[in-house]
This record gives C-alpha cells, structure tokens and sequence, in this order.
C-alpha cells in the first residue's frame, strides 16, 4: 500500500534499527556477561509484553492498567503445570498460559468493556488486576507471598531427538526464536485488517459502528489478543528467571508496559520495544543509586507525557521528515 | 459474638475513614479538573513522612494537640507543594486526554516514592501513636484502641467540614458551578483558573493532613503511596468520581463489605474490596452519585 | 412505491426536555425525502434514532417490515442503513486511499466474503483497484496519498458520501450535505446527490436548511417543529401550507 513519498527513507533507517537491534540480542551470550544476558532474557520477554500491551494502548486505544494480570496468569499457570504434571511437554504449558491468560482477558473485558470510557476503563482494570494479585498471594497451591521457586528449565522433545535447554545458553536462544515468533504474529495483527480496523476504531469509535463495525466485541477481540501473547510471555520468562513471586501481578508491575508505550512511542509498533531497552538500560545505570533510579525515571516519564507525546521514535521520525523536507525543499529553491 | 460483631464493624469503620482521608482531596481535585491523579497517595505518604520528621523533633511524649498541629503544618506544607504542581504540571494537563493526565500523576507518584527514599531511606519506619491515642478504650469486655476512634472522628469531621463548605458556602457553591461548567462560570465573571488553582492546593493540603493524621496507622514505606491511591481509586470511582458525598458512602459500604468479607473468609483477606468495587460498577458503571456534591 | 422505513409513535426525551414527540413518518423507496425544521426543531435527534445511535423511550422503527428498534447501528448498517454527519467524520490520521479501503473491506465483512477476513495483511488487488476506481469518480485520484486532515471541507465531504456509499446501503441518511459550502459547490452537491439516487437505486433521507437544496432534491418534504411533524407530503403542498409558513418561512429562516 502506498504511503506518503519522502518515509521511504526513514522507513529503511527503522528497518537498519530493527536489524541491528536483533543482531545484538542473537549475539549478546558471545561477548557479554552473564548478568546482562540475564537482564537482556527478561527485556526480550518484556518487549512482547509491551508490544501485546500497546495493541490495546496505542492501537485500539484503551488504557488497561491491569496488564500484569495475564504475565502473571500465564507465567503461574505454565510454572504450576510444569510441577503438577512434569511428564508433558513445555510448549503445552506454554499453550495453556496463553489460553488461560486470553480466558482471564474475556472474563475482565466482559466487565470492564460494558461502559468502557478511558479513566473508567483504566480503573476497573486496576481492581480486577489487584484482585488476581490478592488471590495469586493468598494461594497456597501458587505459593502465597514467597511464589514459585526452582523452576526448571525444560528439555524439548524435537522429533528428531530431545534438545535440553537447560544447558549454557540454550534457554535464551530458545527465548530469542520464541519471542521474535510472538513480535512476528504481532506484527501481522497490527499492520493487517483487524489492526487498521482498530486504529480506526480507536480514532473515532461513533464512526467506524456506521461502518456495521460491532465497536465492542472488536475491543473485546483487541484484549484477548492482548492478553494471550502477554500470558505467552509470562509463560516463557518463568523457565528463564526460575523464580516468579506475586510481584509480577502487582499493579506496579502494569504501569511497565505504559511506561514502555509511552517512552518509546505508543502510535508505532516498535515504539515500546525502543522503550522498553532504554528503560531497561537507565534502571541498568541507576540500579546502585537508591531513590535515584525511581527520580530518572518519573521524571523521564513525565517530560515525555508532557512534551514529547510521540515518545522517542514518534519524536525520531518527525525530526526525520523535518529534515528530508527541508532537505526537499532546498532542492526545489536550486532548481527554480 | 455481639461484641465480635462490633468489632469487626468498628475495624471496618476505621479503615473506611482512613481510606475517606485520602480519598477526599482526590475526589476534590478530579471534580473540579477532570484529573485523576495518580500521585495523590505519593503527597499523602509525604505528609506522613514529614510528621514523622517533625514529631521527632520535639522532645518528650507527643500530646494530641502538638500531633494536630503537626497534621495541620503538614497539611500546609503539601498544599504549598500544590501549588507548585498546579503550575508546572496540572496547567498542562487540561488539555490532555484523561488517560494521559492519569499517566503524568503517575509518573510523579514514582518520583515521590524516589523522593521518600532519598530523604527518608528504603527501610520501614514507625510513629507512635501520640500521648492520649496510645492506649485503649475498655467497653464490656471489648477493646477498642483509642486511635482508632481518633481515625474514625477525624474522618467524620473532615467531611462534615467539606460538605459544610461545598453546600452551604458561598465559596464553594462557586466550586460547583465551575465544575459543572467551567465556560459559562467564566462567562458570568468567575476567575476560573484561580478557582482551579484554590480545587489543587485544596486538594493537596488534603493529601498532607490524611498523611498527618494516619502516620502512626501503621509502619511507613515508600510504597505506602501506592497502596494508599489504590483503595482510594476504588472508593472515589464507587462513590462516582468527583463526589465528596458519594466518596464517603463509599468507603463505608466498601470498608464493611471487606471487614465482614475477610472475616467469613479469612483465607484472602482484601479481596472483597476488589470484588466489590468490580460487582457495583457492573450494576452502576457511572458510581453510587453522581456530579460534585 | 414500498415503504422502505416507518416510524410508528416515537418518542424521545432528556431527563427534563422533551426532544420527539409522536412521530409518525413513511419513507418510501426510491423517494428523496428531506426534513426541514428550525434549529432545535429534533432533527439531528431523530436521525440519531433512526440510525440506532440512541434509542426512542417509546414507539418503533420499522425498517422493509422488520421492527429494527432495538438494533445498534452496526447492526442497522448491516441491514442496509448509512449515513453522513453534519460535519464531515473521518479517520483524519490516516491516507485518503485507507479510508476508502477501509470501507470498502467493511462492506466485504458484513458480505462475509474472502476480500473481509480480518487476518489479511494487505487489502486484496480487488478492493484496492475498486478504490482508486471510486476516488477518480468523485475527482479524489490526486488526493489518494494525502492524510483526511489535510483535505478541504468540500473533499471531506465528498470524500465522506463516498464512504458512506462504498458501503452499499439502500437508505443513505445525509445530516445537512451542503453545509458550509459555497453556492456553486451546492448545485453541484444537488446533482450528484441526485444524480446517485437515479443510478445506484438509492433512497434518500436528508435534513437541509438551505431551500435552493431543499427544492432541489426534495420529492417528499417533512416540517419539523418543536419536536412534532407539522406537515408531511409533496414539497409544494407542504411551501403552500399555511402553518408551515407561519412558523417556518415568516421567520425569514431561509437566510439561516
């Protein structure tokens, strides 16, 4: 599909982005440390959430402040099976994660849907997420306060033979392949039909029902999506940090994947991945400096909120399109 | 079992006041500007904090009338903070959708929490309760911490006070008619941005005096602004968002129905507030009232 | 003639503001029916009840026989009902072309057919080609890249109708079509409009203020006033009909 001339090259510089981006996760375990391999584990699960997150945040428009609910749901749900029934394979628990998280995401969207008006939308999230926190720490079969520990790493059944990715750094190429797969089907659902039916949804919803568009039910199809890869996500990092207590179900642990949208950008797909490893990498900077980490941060967030709207790629790409047009225009100027 | 009846009854009603405290200036200040704000529980924990400090200060045991002040010189000191806010952050917000002005609050809620534990540490700290709210009432054979009847009559007073002012004042009578419509309130002569800026400072004074006067409620931590916003989220937008009136009703209904809760099921304590907020906001989406009140 | 769409005693009222009162009304198929009233007559209520934005109190909405009261207006959309705003709606952050796919791969949902499966990635050459063959039809081709935001007010509502008409509807609802424009813009919205009713076997409904449009397209006319029809019928009994005249053309509401 055609888009404006002049993003072509922009477009290109993003894809150069993209590229290296990913180099530098496939090759991290060669020259890096541990710590940092660990850490970047965690950002490439926590790039999934919030590129799932944001297809409610920036595409379709509803502040859920409830997300962690379904990390949770899918890193508990894959932890518990994996002790409960060791004998069956990982990806199914991986699979029951995501489809436990995309039922949680129909149960709260059913209520929270109902009058769905930002700040309503946003609080009803907030409650419905603390209740699942409440119940996740009161479980006696999750754990209650201390969660889940000794999580196995599993080993794999391929056809050909098993693969045990316990050993060395199998985990996080296994993670790497994993997530690029999710941000792939991602991807696929905000650039294609459902995707550009709901940023139009999100740009006039009285509108897009004149369109015989059920403004509802394609919200509540939005959150399941939403919620499922976010619950895959949770599912795959429990294997990696071996541990996984209620904090990941905590409401602070919802405003994350905002905190992403909005510093990277929420209006483009890899927008809360840029946010997502720069934050990482600011809480990497700050993480020895008490009260510090949280000032950079808040401040951060709100110069962002209140100057920078587009966040750092939106902010990226309209320097861009200044400066090929002026570029443009000073061809003009010589040939006239 | 009468009197464990009245005991959880006295449990609920103390948690409803306290929560009220906070929820009061919030509702307030979303009333009048149409911003939820997010960092409302992070001025509170600053009022706590400062009291804290404050009554440490002073030697010997504290007596109820220094603790007031105390409250009340905190108060001020947040509202003075308010002010502040009002100008550099809120002012831009108006124009803001609320989603994002929500996000902005919480953003300085996390620069709260980085403040507390520059100036006061990561670690629990705890207040005693002053000289006179320390000890406990003995009614039949039912102990009731005096404190508790201090957190209740506060919260009692505090409303009175508020709906006193918006109801019957001249002042807030004018509060109302600029939430309602803050064009045509411009239009027949009211400052309304020095009203917005009086709603602010209000309600972060607010913010202060619940955090005064719950310090010695329990033991202080950076996270206790979140913890504190949370429940109070859940009574303002039971209550109907913007509706002092409502915002109390709230907080009693949702305090007994989590006192009474947790004592039928022990095993999940607090999970009834939650339940509740979801269950009364299916059947009545827009809140108990509605408009400010 | 069948009756296309029926309203039978609708009501609808704010809590203190009683907005229809009774309203009785036949649109025919094929007719271009327009309603005239003066500002506050109920006008932009009662299409947001026909086309199921709000819903009567009482009374109902017969649309080809079928009671459609209780359906949304996605629902009614499916049915066959379309409809413009007053000022133009569109979604202003994305290309004119998107807007246009965008309508034409609704319409292939509510068919149900392969172009409207929600997992595609692109839109499929079909619906593509169909768009560019719309948007040179309505003299848009040189727009096709450029953001809805950026369009002039008559392109956004031309841009708006073709929208709307993409979708196929039997009964198409304008809100005052030739609002804001500039005279000759007018007659040209006139001929188009009714050039479209001839071709595409369109009925239509229309609320106008402007009479040059409101005789121009009208072949059935409904005076509204204070939320009550006051007359109904062929333009040039309701222009003789003393009432009418009264209240409506003695006011000099012709100039509004």
């Amino acid at each position: 599909m055609s888009r404006g001339q002049n993003t072509s090259s922009t477009t290109s510089a993003a894809n150069a982005a993209i590229l290296a981006a990913a180099l530098v996760f496939a090759t991290l375990p060669l020259w890096a440390d541990k710590g940092l391999v660990f850490l970047a584990g965690i950002v490439m699960v926590q790039i999934v959430f919030a590129v799932s997150f944001n297809l409610m945040f920036g595409l379709t428009g509803l502040v859920s402040f409830g997300q962690a609910a379904f990390f949770a749901a899918g890193a508990y749900t894959a932890a518990w099976l994996g002790r409960a029934v060791p004998e069956l394979p990982f990806l199914i628990f991986c699979l029951a994660g995501g489809l436990v998280g995309a039922l949680l995401a129909l149960l709260i969207g059913v209520v929270a849907l109902r009058r769905a008006s930002g700040i309503y939308f946003a609080i009803l999230t907030l409650a419905l997420g603390q209740l699942v926190y409440t119940l996740i720490g009161k479980s006696d079969a999750l754990g209650r306060e201390d969660g889940l520990v000794g999580i196995k790493r599993p080993v794999i059944d391929l056809f050909v033979g098993t693969l045990d990715l316990s050993i060395g750094d199998r985990y996080y190429y296994f993670l790497l392949v994993a997530c690029g797969i999710l941000l792939g089907l991602l991807w696929w659902v905000w650039h294609g039909q459902l995707g550009r039916l709901l940023a139009a949804l999100r740009q006039d919803a009285e509108r897009i029902r004149f369109f015989g568009v059920n403004v509802r039910r394609y919200r509540e199809i939005a959150f399941i999506i939403s919620g499922g890869v976010t619950a895959l996500a949770g599912a795959l990092v429990a294997p990696w940090s071996q541990i996984i207590t209620p904090a990941i179900a905590h409401w602070s642990y919802s405003a994350l994947p905002i905190l992403f949208c909005l510093l990277g950008g929420a209006s483009r797909f890899w927008g809360p991945a840029v946010g997502a490893i720069v934050f990482a990498g600011l809480e990497y900077a700050t993480r020895t400096m008490v009260g510090v980490s949280e000032l950079i941060v808040g401040g951060a967030l709100l110069v962002v909120v209140l100057a920078m709207p587009g966040g750092i790629v939106g902010t990226l790409s309209l320097l861009a399109r200044k400066l090929t047009k002026n570029g443009k225009e000073r061809l003009n100027e010589q040939s006239a | 079992m009468v009197g464990d009846f009245l005991l959880v009854g006295l449990n609920g009603m103390t948690w409803a006041m306290a929560v009220f405290l906070v929820a009061a200036g919030l509702t307030l200040i979303f009333g009048i500007l149409h911003i939820l704000n997010f960092s409302h529980g992070g001025f509170v924990m600053i009022g706590a904090y400062l009291t804290y400090t404050l009554i440490n200060q002073t030697s010997g045991p504290t007596g109820i009338f220094v603790f007031l002040a105390v409250a009340v010189l905190c108060a001020a000191v947040v509202g003075v903070l308010g002010y502040v806010i009002d100008r550099t952050v809120f002012e831009r917000l108006k124009a803001v959708d609320d989603s994002y002005s929500l996000i902005a609050t919480y953003a300085m809620l996390i620069l709260c929490e980085g403040g507390v534990k520059l100036v006061w540490g990561p670690d629990f700290i705890a207040l005693p309760p002053p000289a006179g709210l320390d000890g406990a009432l003995l009614l039949g054979d039912l102990f009731i911490p005096s404190y508790s009847l201090f957190v209740i009559l506060s919260g009692i007073v505090v409303f009175l006070v508020l709906d006193f002012w918006i109801h019957r004042t001249r002042s807030g009578k004018v509060m109302q008619s600029v939430a309602l419509d803050p064009w045509m309130a411009n239009v027949l002569g009211i400052n309304i941005n020095a009203m917005f800026t009086t709603a602010v400072v209000a309600g972060f004074a607010l913010a202060g005096l619940a955090g005064g006067l719950l310090a010695p409620n329990q033991s202080l931590s950076p996270g206790l602004g979140g913890t504190y916003i949370i429940q109070a989220f859940g009574v303002i937008i039971v209550g109907g968002i913007g509706n002092v009136r409502g915002a109390f009703i709230a907080a009693l209904v949702l305090g007994m129905i989590d006192a009474f809760g947790t004592v039928y099921v022990p095993e999940y304590p607090g999970i009834f507030f939650y339940i509740a907020v979801a269950g009364i906001l299916m059947y009545r989406p827009q809140g108990l009232l509605s408009g400010i009140r | 003639m069948s009756n296309l769409l029926e309203v039978r005693g609708v009501n609808f009222a704010y809590p203190s503001l009683k907005v229809l009162t009774d309203i009785n009304l036949t649109i025919r198929e094929g007719e271009s029916h327009v309603i005239i009233g003066p500002n506050g007559a109920g006008k932009t209520t009662l299409f947001k009840v026909l086309s199921g934005e709000m819903f009567a109190k009482s009374g109902q909405v017969f649309y080809e026989g079928q009671d459609v009261s209780a359906l949304d207006a996605w629902q009614r959309v499916h049915r066959g009902i379309g409809r413009t705003f007053q000022m133009a709606r569109l979604f202003v952050e994305q290309t004119v072309l998107d807007n246009v796919i965008m309508a034409l791969e609704s319409r292939e949902r509510i068919k149900k057919t392969a172009h409207g499966r929600w997992w595609r990635l692109s839109p499929t050459k079909e619906i593509v080609e169909e768009a560019h063959l719309r948007l040179a039809e309505y003299g848009l081709l040189k727009r096709v890249d450029d953001l809805a935001a950026n369009l002039s007010h008559g392109d956004k509502k031309r841009l708006e109708l073709l929208l709307t008409l993409a979708l196929r509807p039997k009964l198409i609802m304008l809100d005052e079509p030739t609002a804001g424009m500039a005279p000759e813009d007018r007659r040209a919205a006139i001929e188009t409009i009714n050039r479209l009713r001839q071709s595409e076997g369109l009925t239509l409904l229309l609320t106008e203020h402007d009479m040059e449009v409101v005789f121009g397209l009208a072949t059935r006319l409904t005076v509204l006033n204070h939320g009550e029809i006051i007359a109904s019928g062929d333009p040039e009994e309701v222009r003789r009909d003393p009432t009418v005249r009264s209240i409506y053309f003695g006011k000099g509401a012709a100039h509004a």
